[in-house]
């Protein structure tokens, strides 16, 4: 009793805290419900009834009909774990249902109305048991079939889109990687072929599982779904392709990778590889050039340098603009010029016919190319980085197996040697030509006597040579004075191939002597000017001029009382030219003033001269187009309009006189500041060539030859 | 003994279940008014709160400070009519609520703009039916739509209702199942997990409404709703809302003589379990300004959506329950595409998430146009259309990068189409679709356009047989400086076909080994008729034969040769060197100005020059001779300046032919 009480009690105050629905579930309601069609309320009522009725077969009639409703009903790709779910209730109630209306013959017939809630039972006027086991073994069937179908189907659908979202995953990696489909090109196939493929074969495979998906909803046609396919062509490379499709669309958009990968790798094989063979066809040839031209030792004009046909370089930059390759290539090409061109002539030190001036337009040309070389090195030097080589990755491993870096100084290095050294060859020409230096201290003996062929200093020989030249036709010219016996003689004579052809004297003036003679060969002859001076402080520069056998020509007197540094005689239009500065014999940098004259030898009259307050050297005359340039170092220099140019050290300056006389604006030469100019020469109508050193004038005397700075060489363009 | 035991137990489980927890009033500053009803949003930064005041109805909302301080009332909006129950969509830029309108309660929602709210609007008949609808609440995947509907009784007694939305719309909305159901239900209100749901029912034999709460397992399957034991169990519990900062539900009590607002702190049971947040805003990337953008959560296998929604004010806010990866897709009308791979299988706590986004509306595409024979960049005309229209567009910018290289900004969203055009060459067109997702903003498109080709017939004849001459052809365009082939050559006839580029000048210079040289130049720019055939005679070489030259040229009253006379002077090097076996006379001539013996020396001197530079050239002096004729033989009388001219010249004249 009390423990009655107790449980009544319990249960009550349970009761009181969990209320639950006391009302009883009847069938019928429940069958109500599910005729209603609310399938949810309805499976749930079942699911209740059965727990308190587990023998009454309807009930499972009924569970397994929803389950099969909702299999019908569930989204085959979305709900597919419902569905199996589902299907094993269906076969699950059904089995009970089949179980429950075998043992008992009559469950049918008793509850026909419970069993008429399907069209082909309610069809049936009286429904036996052996229909309703015909309509679940039908329905059963049917999903069976639906789940074995399915599952192929889903399978299938599952693999296409995993297969394509792998797909579309590396293709967004590599457009990750690779801003540009040129990056792409050259990245080194090893690198992007496996990458490429794996795209390829998971699209293959992609398009493979569609056909088998269109196959098998073809054949088991699905309520929701057919799609197609809409296959689109990647023509801009990251702005398609990029994003994934929806696969329960019923149209499907690939992109199509597999072309794309076919159009990449085509480019690939076809024009990179073919760039790739150009590079190094041209590569290797060039280098094969320049180790033939660094072997020969034989001089000829005949060398020239490899051609590098333009498209090679197009080519290149159409898949690599401002690329490494096409400056190295570039860079050997040009070295191949300057190679060749080291092997011409000019540069033989045993040539001895060639003209000081095809040699200086010889230098200046390959000035030029080491310039340009350096240049190239540079850019090449700031351009070898690895994002730059890598596109070239073989060939740098093949023919720069310890990088551009090392190279790239021995180059600078053996080029700048290399030019250094023909460089000395020309100067050795220079300073042999124009300032007669003798390397070899030639002379002649004539009657028993030396002549020396430089110009010398002293008096331990009869002949004390003042000044040498030669003529166009090689003929070497000496001028200076002659000791006989106590009689001073001016003399001038003509050497062919180091035989005296004449000499010819000339009488100096009594209390004259001459500090220096200046002399001018040309074609037809020679041209002296020798500057007498007395103890009275007179003085005159007297020309003399001499035909290739000796004949004397024209003779004339300037009256201009200073030492010549420079005369020209335009044997043509038979003028001549004067410099006058100072009075010392090796010209000082001084504040003397600079006299420049021109003399018509037809007529021996002067035509104009012109002082100049200058303080500097006088270097030489250049004539162009009827305007003569005279060339000048200075400090100080002030124009015939007043104006006054001053520099700090040295300066180069251009004085221009036309040839009526007209003086053009007096021009300091930019390009050659702190420069001391020695000697220029005219290389063709519209360039000259300044040669000099970068130094001050004050700091070295330039009669010995070991001793001088590096010689420089400038290239200007006529004014 | 046994009793006293059993007495105890049963009474600490009564205390257990009816004991009133710990109440407390739920501070927040009110505005003037009554209040009806509130909600808090599901991340606990807003609120949204009902109030009457002289017959009008207000929806004001709270902003809440890092404090966690309600502040910042706002007037959402208000009305003559009743409103009622209003809650925030996840993403807190929509309000539902109930509108009573003259056909009765139904629900509405208002969404924010940049500008503010909108005014209301009606959802359709698949959820306002012909009874009242109240208290509407959106779960936090925005999916499900719960509300309460009066079926027929005249406001008396609700049941709980839900829609689903699907394809573009909400459903038909359907009941929720028993137990849920069991009494008259109103204020159903999710958590942020979409799991545990708390609701007023007034059932069984409870007098009053009171907060019951329940666990949803499936969309048809519920726990069975538990009462939750502060209820009181004679006054009307309405609005329960969770505040998830402090953790505490949220209700109104309609006590006796005025309505209260309460707090009551949840036992872990009744708290959400973890939920994913992310949010953040969509932006221009050009001026940082938020725009109105659609966010869609993507099904990482079928790529199908799950869901979308706009941002109107360009703020997103998404709730996800951890377990699966999504993805995230972000675009905007003419602007680009950012997709989000949002991973929620991490999820332990709540992990919240903040992720802007910065969409561009144009892209940069860089053309690269090619010469497609020479590699050569070329300056073209590019004109773009709009597709569609089929218009030209005059507004698009265009800039010029450097030869060939052009910069085009084109607006996303557009179809354009390319039309490339150069003078002599074929035309180039190309489509660009923008209206596809765009996620990169610069691209690159090379273009080769076809140069248009002039068929030339090249035939090289002896001018004294007429026989074709076969030999190399080397022809230059002046224009590029590219030469056509590396070796061009005629055919036993003489004959070659050249296919040369429309619009370009050339050179065409033949060095037959036995003939004079030829060189001709051939025009083909777009303004001159172009000769189909070249007939180039070439004369065979022959003791005594002269050429004249007139632009081997000197300085003036000079033998120095000017550097215009260097082509000329190396096509003669090469006519030397192709013929070895030739001996040349080398004259100069002059006109009759000066004396004769001046003009003599000149002349002279001046075939001299001539002579020096073909032998620094590689030619042999001994096959050259120099001549100097001076004006001793003109071409024409001296009487005119172009006359003189004619007979200031350089003659060459084959001497012996070895």
């Amino acid at each position: 009793m009390k423990k009655i009480r107790f449980i009544i009690l319990f249960s009550l105050l349970f009761l009181s805290v969990y209320p639950v629905s006391a009302q009883r579930l009847r069938y019928k309601d429940i069958y109500q419900v599910i005729t209603s069609g609310d399938n949810v309320l309805a499976y749930s009522l079942l699911l209740e009834y059965q727990k308190s009725n587990p023998g009454y077969a309807n009930t499972y009639f009924q569970l397994g009909l929803i389950s099969f409703n909702n299999i019908l009903n569930a989204d085959p790709f979305l709900e597919y774990d419902k569905i199996k779910y589902f299907a094993y209730n269906v076969r699950l109630y059904w089995g009970l249902a089949e179980k429950y209306i075998q043992n008992d013959k009559s469950e049918v017939t008793r509850n026909r109305k419970y069993f008429q809630n399907v069209p082909e039972l309610a069809k049936i006027k009286r429904i036996s048991q052996e229909d309703v086991l015909g309509y679940i073994s039908t329905r059963l069937n049917k999903v069976n079939d639906y789940v074995k179908e399915l599952d192929k189907i889903y399978s299938l659908f599952y693999k296409m889109v995993s297969d394509y979202t792998r797909t579309v995953d590396h293709y967004r990696h590599i457009i990750a990687d690779y801003a540009k489909l040129k990056d792409l090109y050259l990245s080194p196939t090893d690198e992007i072929f496996p990458r490429l493929d794996t795209i390829r074969i998971l699209f293959d495979s992609t398009m493979n599982m569609y056909q088998l998906y269109r196959a098998a909803i073809e054949s088991y046609p699905l309520k929701k779904y057919n799609q197609h396919l809409l296959l689109k062509p990647i023509t801009l490379y990251r702005l398609e392709g990029v994003t994934n499709t929806d696969f329960l669309n019923d149209t499907i958009v690939f992109w199509n990778y597999g072309l794309w990968v076919k159009d990449v790798k085509d480019v690939i094989l076809g024009s990179i590889m073919n760039m790739r063979t150009n590079i190094a066809i041209h590569y290797n040839s060039m280098m094969a050039l320049e180790r033939k031209f660094l072997k020969t030792k034989v001089y000829s004009d005949k060398y020239l340098g490899y051609f590098l046909p333009s498209p090679v370089i197009y080519q290149i930059e159409k898949y690599d603009i401002n690329s490494i390759m096409t400056n190295l290539l570039e860079y050997n090409k040009i070295k191949t010029d300057f190679l060749a061109y080291r092997l011409h002539v000019y540069n033989d030190t045993t040539d001895s016919l060639t003209k000081l001036i095809v040699r200086a337009n010889s230098y200046a040309h390959e000035d030029m190319l080491l310039t340009q070389m350096d240049s190239m090195l540079r850019v090449i030097s700031e351009l070898n980085v690895p994002e730059n080589t890598r596109k070239y990755e073989g060939f740098f491993h093949t023919n720069f197996p310890h990088g551009l870096a090392p190279y790239i100084a021995k180059e600078r290095v053996q080029n700048l040697n290399m030019h250094k050294k023909d460089f000395e060859h020309f100067k050795y020409f220079l300073y042999r030509d124009v300032f007669h230096y003798s390397f070899d201290s030639s002379y002649v003996v004539y009657n028993n006597d030396t002549i020396k062929l430089f110009i010398s200093t002293g008096q331990p020989s009869k002949y004390v040579t003042m000044d040498v030249g030669k003529d166009p036709l090689n003929n070497l010219f000496v001028a200076g004075v002659e000791n006989s016996g106590h009689k001073w003689k001016i003399f001038v004579c003509k050497l062919t191939n180091t035989t005296v052809q004449w000499l010819k004297t000339m009488p100096i003036n009594k209390d004259f002597t001459v500090p220096q003679i200046k002399l001018y060969p040309y074609t037809d002859g020679v041209v002296i000017d020798v500057y007498e001076t007395s103890s009275q402080a007179q003085g005159n520069n007297t020309f003399y001029r001499f035909d290739q056998i000796g004949e004397q020509g024209f003779t004339f007197r300037s009256n201009v009382r200073s030492v010549p540094r420079f005369i020209y005689y335009d044997d043509i239009n038979n003028f001549l030219i004067a410099a006058y500065k100072g009075n010392d014999r090796e010209e000082p940098y001084s504040a003397d003033t600079l006299i420049i004259e021109k003399w018509d030898i037809n007529k021996k009259q002067k035509i104009w001269r012109y002082n100049f307050v200058h303080t500097g050297q006088f270097v030489n005359v250049l004539r162009y187009d009827s305007v003569y340039y005279a060339f000048v170092n200075y400090t100080k220099f002030v124009g015939t309009n007043g104006k006054a140019f001053r520099s700090g050290a040295n300066d180069v300056g251009v004085i221009r006189i036309t040839e009526s006389g007209k003086i053009m604006p007096f021009r300091p030469l930019e390009k050659t500041k702190y420069f001391y100019l020695i000697y220029t020469i005219k290389l063709s109508s519209q360039k000259f060539d300044v040669l000099g050193f970068q130094a001050s004038p004050f700091d070295f005397k330039h009669e010995k030859f070991g001793q001088l700075p590096p010689l420089k060489s400038i290239i200007i363009n006529k004014f | 003994m046994r009793k006293l035991i059993l007495l105890g137990v049963l009474v600490i489980m009564f205390f257990e279940t009816y004991s009133q927890d710990t109440l407390k009033q739920y501070l927040l500053p009110l505005p003037p008014g009554r209040v009806i009803d509130l909600s808090i949003s599901y991340d606990g930064t807003h609120l949204a709160m009902t109030v009457v005041k002289q017959d009008s109805f207000f929806i004001y909302e709270y902003l809440r400070n890092k404090q966690g301080e309600w502040f910042d009332t706002r007037k959402v909006y208000s009305s003559i009519f009743k409103l009622q129950g209003p809650t925030f969509s996840p993403d807190n830029d929509r309000i539902y609520f109930s509108f009573s309108t003259s056909e009765g309660y139904d629900i509405a929602y208002v969404d924010r703009t940049m500008n503010g709210w909108t005014e209301p609007r009606f959802l359709d008949t698949t959820i306002n039916s012909k009874v009242d609808e109240f208290s509407p609440q959106v779960d936090p995947t925005g999916k499900i739509l719960y509300f309460s509907r009066d079926e027929g009784n005249n406001g008396a007694c609700m049941h709980l209702f839900y829609s689903v939305w699907e394809h573009g719309h909400w459903a038909k909305a359907k009941r929720i199942v028993q137990p849920v159901n069991l009494g008259c239900e109103t204020f159903p209100r999710m958590e942020v997990d979409g799991q545990k749901l708390f609701f007023i029912s007034k059932r069984e034999k409870y007098k009053s409404y009171d907060i019951y709460y329940t666990k949803k397992i499936t969309q048809d399957i519920y726990t069975v709703p538990q009462r939750l034991s502060f209820s009181h169990p004679r006054f009307d519990e309405v609005s329960p809302t969770y505040d998830p900062v402090l953790k505490e539900l949220i209700f109104v009590r309609r006590e006796k003589r005025h309505d209260v607002l309460y707090a009551v702190k949840l036992g872990a049971q009744f708290l959400p379990s973890p939920v994913n947040i992310l949010r953040g805003e969509v932006v221009d990337n050009a001026t940082g300004r938020p725009i109105v953008a659609i966010v869609s959560l993507l099904n990482t296998i079928t790529n199908s959506p799950i869901t979308q929604f706009v941002t109107n004010t360009g703020h997103y806010q998404l709730i996800i329950p951890p377990g699966q990866n999504y993805t995230l897709k972000v675009t905007a009308r003419g602007y680009s595409t950012k997709f989000y791979d949002w991973n929620t299988r991490k999820a332990v706590g709540n992990n919240i998430d903040n992720v802007d986004f910065k969409l561009f509306s144009e892209i940069n595409l860089q053309l690269n146009i090619y010469d497609k024979r020479l590699y050569d960049n070329l300056n073209a005309q590019i004109d773009v259309f709009d597709s569609l229209k089929q218009k030209k567009l005059n507004n698009i910018q265009i800039k010029h990068l450097s030869k060939g290289k052009y910069l085009v900004k084109l607006p996303i969203g557009g179809f354009y189409s390319f039309h490339l055009s150069k003078d002599n060459y074929r035309p180039y067109a190309f489509g660009l679709d923008l209206r596809v997702p765009i996620l990169y903003e610069n691209f690159e498109k090379d273009i080769e356009l076809n140069p248009r080709l002039e068929r030339v017939v090249l035939k090289v004849v002896d001018a004294s047989s007429q026989r074709g001459v076969t030999t190399e052809v080397d022809v230059v365009s002046k224009t590029t400086g590219a030469h056509y082939k590396a070796k061009v050559k005629t055919d036993a006839n003489g004959n070659v076909v050249l296919f040369l580029k429309k619009g370009d000048v050339y050179e065409i210079s033949i060095t037959p080994k036995g003939y004079t040289f030829y060189s001709q130049e051939l025009n083909l720019e777009s303004d001159s008729t172009p000769p189909k055939q070249i007939v180039a005679n070439v004369k065979p070489l022959k003791k005594n034969m002269s050429m004249q030259f007139h632009n081997i040229t000197f300085e003036l009253n000079s033998a120095d040769l000017k550097e215009e006379a260097y082509p000329v002077l190396d096509q003669l090097v090469k006519f030397l060197k192709q013929n070895p076996n030739i001996k040349v006379e080398i004259s100069a001539h002059t006109d009759d100005l000066g004396s004769k013996q001046y003009n003599m020396k000149l002349s002279l001197r001046r075939a001299n020059s001539v002579v020096e530079y073909l032998k620094e050239h590689g030619i042999s002096p001994d096959r050259m001779v120099a001549i100097g004729y001076g004006e001793s033989r003109p071409l024409v009388p001296n009487d005119s300046d172009e006359h003189r001219a004619m007979n200031r010249r350089v003659e060459f004249k084959i001497l012996e032919i070895k």
